[in-house]
């Protein structure tokens, strides 16, 4: 079948009542997440996986990206009217949209926020599409020890944009690994780390283990201090855009739309990240960089853009290679795994209603939240303003019966709490979870490629450097690793060059 | 952040010395077929150094004059109440399968809303039955999810 035959066929499937309504939900529910504070999309993802369980794989995967991309364009809402950033991705969006709504301009800043995101999202699917097929293809080749190579690049580079110290991050990436390994395993069905427990052999589960270290520990951290939000009081007018704003957006729409599908590709890359460097990009190549931070729309439509289009490229490793390219990325890959399906090169030729259904029902989805967002953001304003003495308690109870519900097990409610604990902690002492959450979910697929490719080469580790691609993305890991010496080696060395 | 990194390194490299007794025990089979114990090893051995390297990170900060005592992590905040949202939830995992859905989940939400920030009685017990029932009726009913009934099974169901 061709692109456009394809393409057809994803809009049969993506199309279907059911799949609509889970599609509209999704996006429903990832905005509602992405303007409240605190939940976030890896928290809200796991939180509803377990009612997946009841709808088929590809409605199931549909809503869940639907959250994910959903919670793009709720998180800008927070950001310009409140400064808070509902999400992580949207805070650079506080910057200027911010300061646009002190000066009135509150409209045209979520109006261009949401037409960018439209705009981005669509560019970025058809990047998907088109690049999609060919690397899936390829990747068809690849033996175990490409595999571990791009799995430890992943890892390497997600640990090497850590937001604070890299041995920290490097420690979770291990206590990840280390968290994958219990259970029974695979080759030789010894059992590991079990303790005699029957729930653990089949390991820890995902859902438990990303509750707990996002849901519950935000929760504990967020209960511990008031939580107040002042609500800038404007009266939203003109959402859409004037001409002069469209024309002073049109370019960091357009770089934002490039810039963040290739940042998502990237391990470890994601909405986050391409947000903060399309802000700083619109700021060098700005003729007037003294306006960003002062309520410059260029300082919007850049980032949320650049969010929107790097989630469509986050797709691209999961479902061609079966990587993810960050955490949100490594719960839809825990979603996959338990609905039966093998992410990788196999998945598109396999399972083509899921791949095609739902690349398409992206498009359906961006062209939803375009429709109900702005119309809505009235009534995203009157959610900011439930209390969170209210809605903690509710975020508990749907994170208990969310775990309880996948295996009825009180062993499951405990690990989720246990891992709250570990989360809170965590983040009290500046270690980060996503390095762990992301080696979790690869660790056993890391392990595997680990020893077939030590089989193959009769326990020579030189067939990591000998093969082209895995040499490729060993060397490049390594280069990742030692970087943050390159410093301390150049103070050093002028530091040895004064002595003498 | 000195002797706070000070007391996080040491707690792993504790966990990381358990793991690599744990999975020393388990045996490392050999490099051209490796056993169940061999990543877990090498990963306990790995989180060992890196929590040393950060000990060591936390003493030069401290000797450099950085970092305050531990409860510098706490102050100024309201410490108890992770306690008691703690408390509320590990009760309540060992005991709603006994008590049952609904009655374990309206006690547990008419102490969050009493114990964090205090909501008027009539309030939280209206607001927790009501949010019971809700979730009851989402997730038991609809979504077909078996909630334990407890001691009421046979009462009302």
């Amino acid at each position: 079948m061709d692109l456009l035959g394809n393409i057809a066929y994803g809009f049969s499937v993506a199309l279907t009542p059911a799949n609509l309504l889970f599609c509209l939900l999704g996006v429903f529910i990832g905005t509602l997440i992405g303007v409240l504070p605190g939940i976030g999309p890896v928290g809200a993802m796991s939180l509803l996986l377990p009612t997946t369980f009841y709808i088929s794989p590809v409605s199931a995967i549909i809503m869940l990206s639907g959250i994910y991309y959903g919670c793009m364009y709720g998180g800008s809402t927070t950001s310009i009217l409140v400064n808070i950033p509902g999400e992580a991705a949207s805070v650079v969006t506080c910057l200027d949209g911010y300061q646009m709504a002190r000066q009135g301009r509150a409209g045209p800043a979520l109006g261009i926020a949401a037409f960018g995101s439209f705009i981005g999202g669509t560019i970025s699917l058809v990047g998907l599409m088109l690049v999609a097929p060919p690397l899936a293809e390829a990747a068809l080749k690849f033996g175990p020890p490409e595999y571990f190579a791009l799995m430890v690049l992943g890892m390497t580079t997600l640990i090497y944009l850590a937001s604070g110290s890299i041995p920290k991050a490097l420690m979770m990436a291990v206590v990840g690994i280390i968290l994958g390994s219990v259970g029974i395993d695979a080759t030789s069905g010894a059992q590991r780390f079990t303790f005699g427990i029957l729930e653990l052999n089949d390991g820890i589960g995902i859902v438990p283990l990303v509750m707990g270290l996002f849901g519950i520990s935000e929760v504990l951290l967020n209960v511990e201090q008031s939580f107040k939000r002042d609500i800038f009081k404007t009266r939203l007018k003109g959402l859409l855009p004037s001409r002069q704003d469209w024309k002073e957006s049109a370019k960091p729409i357009t770089r934002g739309s490039i810039l963040g599908f290739f940042l998502g590709i990237l391990p470890g890359g994601g909405a986050l990240i391409s947000s903060f460097v399309s802000y700083a990009m619109e700021k060098r190549v700005s003729k007037h960089p003294e306006k960003f931070g002062q309520g410059a729309i260029e300082g919007v439509a850049g980032p949320e853009t650049a969010n929107n289009s790097a989630t469509g490229g986050a797709f691209i490793p999961l479902l061609t290679l079966g990587i993810p390219a960050n955490v949100v990325m490594a719960v839809l890959l825990g979603a996959l795994m338990i609905y039966g399906m093998q992410p990788g090169p196999l998945l598109m030729r396999n399972h083509p209603d899921l791949f095609w259904g739902v690349v398409t029902s992206m498009y359906i989805g961006n062209g939803m939240l375009l429709v109900l967002n702005l119309p809505l953001i009235g009534l995203w304003v009157q959610v900011l303003k439930i209390p969170y003495r209210i809605l903690f308690p509710l975020i508990l109870v749907f994170c208990l019966i969310g775990v309880y519900s996948i295996n009825y097990s009180v062993t499951d409610v405990l690990i989720m709490i246990i891992c709250g604990i570990l989360g809170y902690l965590m983040r009290k002492f500046k270690y980060e979870a996503a390095p762990l959450v992301l080696a979790y979910i690869l660790g056993p697929m890391l392990e595997m490629a680990l020893r077939q490719s030590l089989a193959i080469s009769n326990g020579s580790f030189a067939i990591f450097l000998t093969r082209p691609i895995a040499g490729t993305g060993i060397v490049l890991a390594i280069l990742l690793v030692l970087s943050p010496l390159l410093p301390w080696m150049r103070r050093r060395r002028l530091a040895l060059g004064e002595e003498r | 952040m000195g002797r706070a990194e000070g007391y996080s390194s040491i707690s792993w490299l504790i966990f990381g010395g358990a793991v690599v007794y744990g999975s020393y025990r388990l045996g490392h089979g050999t490099l051209a077929h490796p056993g169940p114990g061999f990543l877990p090893f090498w990963s306990g051995v790995i989180l060992c150094g890196l929590s040393s390297l950060v000990f060591v990170q936390g003493k030069l900060s401290q000797q450099a004059g950085g970092g305050g005592p531990l409860g510098q992590l706490w102050a100024g905040l309201k410490w108890p109440k992770p306690i008691y949202v703690l408390m509320a939830l590990f009760s309540y995992a060992f005991t709603f399968t006994h008590l049952g859905f609904l009655l374990s989940t309206t006690l547990l939400l008419i102490f969050l809303f009493k114990a964090i920030e205090p909501e008027k009685w009539l309030r939280a017990i209206s607001g927790a039955v009501l949010a019971s029932v809700i979730s009851y009726v989402f997730f038991g009913v609809w979504l077909q999810v078996q909630l334990p009934r407890g001691f009421l099974e046979g009462l009302f169901f």
